[in-house]
């Protein structure tokens, strides 16, 4: 699904970003990968280089086999709106539009009828348990209910890859029981997600972690066994490569 | 660092700040031109009359005034607006409410200094053309250069220091006015999604109807009553309008399912979301639209027409009563040269109100009449000179009226009232003994330009004016090869007729010269004004939507986010705005179409031609303030 050779990407004159340096790994098909790092780690930036929001300064992201780099404009804006689903951690909802409207974006974009995307809209909506909200203001929802409501954006067009940064970030810890165990449905249907995070329990629902520190990929790990022994190898890792891990210590799965 | 140092260098930070000195500077630019050219020594000279309309300006001076302080007033919350977050992070860093506010205070008046120095230098060299402009519209030729005038310096230091003071001391206010908070959440500001009231959404457009309706008969025949009443239901309905309607309509609209295509859902949330706080300012932009039309497009029909308002007045270059002959030797020593010459023999009858049955008492309308029931005066011609006036005028000549039958004839070009009013052959019966008329036809033909107001007179056989025993006077009328230019000859002739200048000759010069000049001067003045209006409203709506822009940041950033590309949101953007600029632009064009519509039916001119033109210069300037309001968005958004 996606293959990530060298990659580097440089700010040239800011001392603050973090620059990638060198970053090579894959993603296959139907996997759910989980990136960790400690804060300013260039996180953010890998998730932002394979939405297409940023580009890379060297190196190539292919994506089902195609070179992002060599995307026209228009073929870059049809990948965001077909192929790909993304989840933000600040939600980046609309607050001039309704859940339901919110949710009913990028079908309207895309051209779809009218009346068949609101028919999605609602079935999608009762899956994540948000149908009664549909016309409520997104600022008059809980920040659950507006990851929901997010989630629900991105998924809506059934993209084949989902790509979610920190998306947990804003919530608390029985909203982020609950959007993880959507989102592990959603990849046992077959979706491709790559999730941004730095919390082990979101990355302990993953079967594949990328560990990201000084600009490149220093380890990964691949789940073969149930959740809460993975999320202890997460915590290991994290450990070995300093960082973050201080505050997790005491942290246990749930 | 004390707060002087701080303030100056907040000033010196000018680049960001320099749309907001930009309008202040115009506004104080426009008004110290306007203070200039009317205090200009070179006008005051040249046209005694000059002087005379000062009230025009003094007007339109108040007016500006007010309109700079709405204009100063709206830039400055921009202003404001912007750096709300600026203004949170003093106070967070420690610096007392009462100095920000200082120092706003001192920030606000330091670009109130600056934009009066750069204001009055460039109204400096602005008035020179501008009183070129208004000599050339008045049809003086004058020499206008750089002068300082001290006067108008003060009086514009006076208003916009007031007006300034004002605005600092809000500015300095808003430290007070919020919490902390809310200043740091300045840009996020989201609104409740308004209520829709459909009853109130069409109590406001039927208010707009019933005020188009008032300016048709019932304006015309009770003015005093009905003005009011109609300015009250356009002005009222226009508020109600763009409060309700609009919330309405985009309601209604987002229940149609096509509606929600491509972007529209996303505009649609842009606009409605933002609707509320905008309706003050789309309504106000109305009026001033419709006001500014109107106000323009009179004056331009007015001016438009000048030539043929003289020419009513004036049928001929010059018309004397006696001395002839040394009239036209006075003629003949000037640069004139006599085109034509046509003599006509009148005999003046005077006749009381009652004496004429209907339906020529309708002449009351050509003021014949004194209102207190003094008898009015009739001209009667003989037939050969109607032939001869009417060959020289191209007129048809009617057949002749035999005895006891007369012609009817309007005595000045123009209104064609009598087509409307005598259209079958009426006995006029009058209590002398030639006072027994048929009238077998009406004509309009100008019998000459002595006669202050306008008359009727009748052409008769040449028996009966023979037999008419009132004394008849000789008039001469004669057409210059170039009346619109005097070498003093006008000068001569009244001194030719001494105090019966006024009696005895009538010359088209003098009459076209003022004429020319106040209208010159009316139309300046209104244009003005116009586009002083037109750069305000362009200028308030640009600033609203900078405003909105600066708060909109996030959500492009979003929609970028989720793949609506560069272009789509320039679609976006240009749809938002060009709502905002359309809206009161449409409105208010339709209002001043049916103010002038009344205009029209007053001047009974055909003011299409000039209308469009004012319609057009207008819409112009406007598709430019549009454009660079998108323009503006685009770059704080995208």
């Amino acid at each position: 699904m996606i293959e990530v050779k060298q990659l580097g990407k440089v700010y040239p004159g800011k001392v603050t970003e973090q620059p990638l340096t060198d970053i090579n790994f894959r993603v296959e098909e139907g996997e759910m990968v989980a990136v960790m790092g400690p804060s300013g780690s260039g996180k953010s930036t890998l998730i932002n280089l394979l939405a297409t929001l940023d580009q890379p300064s060297w190196g190539s992201i292919l994506i089902e086999n195609i070179d992002t780099a060599t995307f026209k404009r228009k073929e870059t804006t049809r990948f965001r709106r077909e192929t790909l689903g993304i989840i933000f951690q600040e939600f980046n909802l609309l607050d001039s539009l309704t859940v339901a409207e919110n949710m009913l974006v990028p079908l309207m974009l895309s051209g779809k009828k009218t009346k068949e995307a609101r028919e999605e809209m609602q079935h999608l909506a009762k899956r994540l348990q948000i149908d009664e909200l549909l016309d409520k203001q997104v600022d008059e929802v809980s920040g659950g209910q507006r990851q929901r409501t997010a989630i629900g954006r991105a998924l809506i067009h059934a993209p084949r890859l989902m790509l979610a940064d920190e998306p947990t970030g804003a919530l608390d810890f029985q909203a982020t029981k609950h959007v993880m165990e959507l989102l592990a449905e959603l990849n046992a249907a077959g979706m491709t997600m790559v999730i941004v995070t730095h919390d082990p329990t979101v990355a302990s629902y993953c079967n594949h972690v990328l560990f990201l520190k000084d600009g490149s990929i220093q380890t990964e790990l691949f789940r073969d066994e149930p959740r809460r022994v993975f999320f202890q190898r997460v915590i290991e890792s994290l450990s070995l490569l300093g960082g973050d891990e201080h505050h997790l210590s005491a942290i246990r799965p749930t | 660092m004390n707060l002087f140092k701080l303030a100056f260098r907040n000033l010196k930070n000018i680049r960001q700040n320099v749309m907001y000195l930009g309008a202040v500077t115009f506004a104080i630019l426009i008004y110290y031109t306007f203070l200039a050219i009317r205090s200009n020594e070179a006008m005051l000279q040249a046209n005694e009359l000059y002087g005379k309309l000062g009230t025009v300006f003094t007007g339109s001076s108040v007016i500006l005034a007010l309109f700079s302080a709405i204009f100063i007033w709206y830039s400055s919350d921009f202003f404001l607006r912007r750096r709300k977050q600026e203004i949170g992070l003093y106070a967070l860093l420690g610096l007392e409410r009462q100095q920000i506010a200082k120092l706003l205070f001192l920030e606000t008046m330091g670009y109130g200094l600056i934009g009066l120095l750069i204001g009055v230098v460039l109204g400096t060299v602005a008035s020179k053309y501008f009183v070129q402009l208004l000599a050339y519209v008045m049809g003086m030729t004058i020499e206008a250069d750089f002068s300082i005038n001290t006067g108008a310096i003060g009086q514009t230091v006076v208003v916009f220091l007031t007006i300034f003071l004002v605005i600092a001391l809000r500015s300095a206010r808003t430290i007070y006015r919020f919490t902390l908070i809310e200043l740091f959440k300045a840009k996020q500001q989201v609104e409740t999604i308004p209520n829709v009231h459909p009853v109130l959404a069409v109590v406001s457009v039927l208010l707009i109807g019933t005020g188009y309706y008032l300016t048709g008969k019932p304006l015309l025949t009770h003015f005093t009553i009905v003005a009011p009443i109609l300015m009250l239901c356009i002005i009222v309905g226009t508020f109600g309008t763009m409060s309700y309607f609009t919330i309405f309509l985009l309601r209604v609209l987002s229940k149609r399912l096509r509606h929600y295509h491509g972007t529209n859902l996303i505009l649609h949330g842009q606009l409605i979301s933002r609707i509320k706080s905008n309706a003050v300012m789309l309504s106000t932009i109305t009026v001033i639209t419709a006001v500014t039309l109107t106000t323009v497009g009179t004056a331009t029909s007015i001016y438009y027409y000048i030539d043929r308002t003289v020419e009513e007045q004036m049928p001929y270059s010059l018309s004397v009563a006696s001395k002839q002959a040394e009239a036209e030797k006075l003629i003949r020593s000037s640069n004139q040269t006599i085109e034509s010459r046509t003599m006509v023999n009148v005999k003046n009858v005077n006749h009381t109100l009652e004496e004429l049955p209907n339906p020529l008492s309708f002449t009351t309308s050509y003021q014949t009449y004194a209102f207190d029931g003094e008898p009015g005066q009739f001209s009667y011609i003989s037939y050969s000179d109607y032939q001869k006036l009417a060959k020289s005028n191209g007129k048809r000549v009617l057949p002749e009226p035999a005895t006891g039958e007369a012609i009817v004839l309007e005595t000045f070009k123009g209104n064609e009232l009598l087509k409307e009013s005598v259209q079958s052959p009426i006995g006029v019966t009058f209590k002398d003994t030639h006072s027994s008329f048929r009238i077998t036809g009406a004509t309009n033909l100008p019998l000459t330009q002595l006669y202050a107001k306008k008359r009727l007179a009748f052409a008769v056989s040449d028996d009966t004016f023979a037999m008419m025993p009132e004394k008849a006077a000789m008039l001469t009328n004669y057409q210059f090869s170039d009346e619109r230019s005097d070498d003093g000859l006008i000068n001569r002739l009244e001194q030719l007729y001494g105090k019966k200048a006024e009696t005895e000759m009538a010359a088209y010069y003098p009459v076209y010269a003022m004429t020319t000049a106040t209208t010159g001067l009316l139309a300046f003045a209104a244009g003005f004004l116009g586009l002083v209006f037109l750069l305000a409203t362009g200028s308030i709506i640009y600033f609203k939507m900078l405003a909105e822009a600066e708060e909109s940041k996030q959500r492009f950033e979003i929609i970028q986010k989720i793949g609506v590309d560069p272009q789509e949101q320039t679609g976006i953007i240009r749809r938002s705005v060009g709502f905002m600029f359309v809206l009161p632009y449409l409105l208010g064009l339709v209002h001043s179409l049916f103010a002038m519509q009344v205009l029209q039916k007053l001047l009974n001119y055909d003011l299409r031609l000039p209308m469009s033109l004012a319609i057009g210069c207008y819409t112009v300037v406007y598709l430019l303030y549009y454009l660079v309001t998108v323009r503006a968005y685009r770059r704080i958004v995208i």
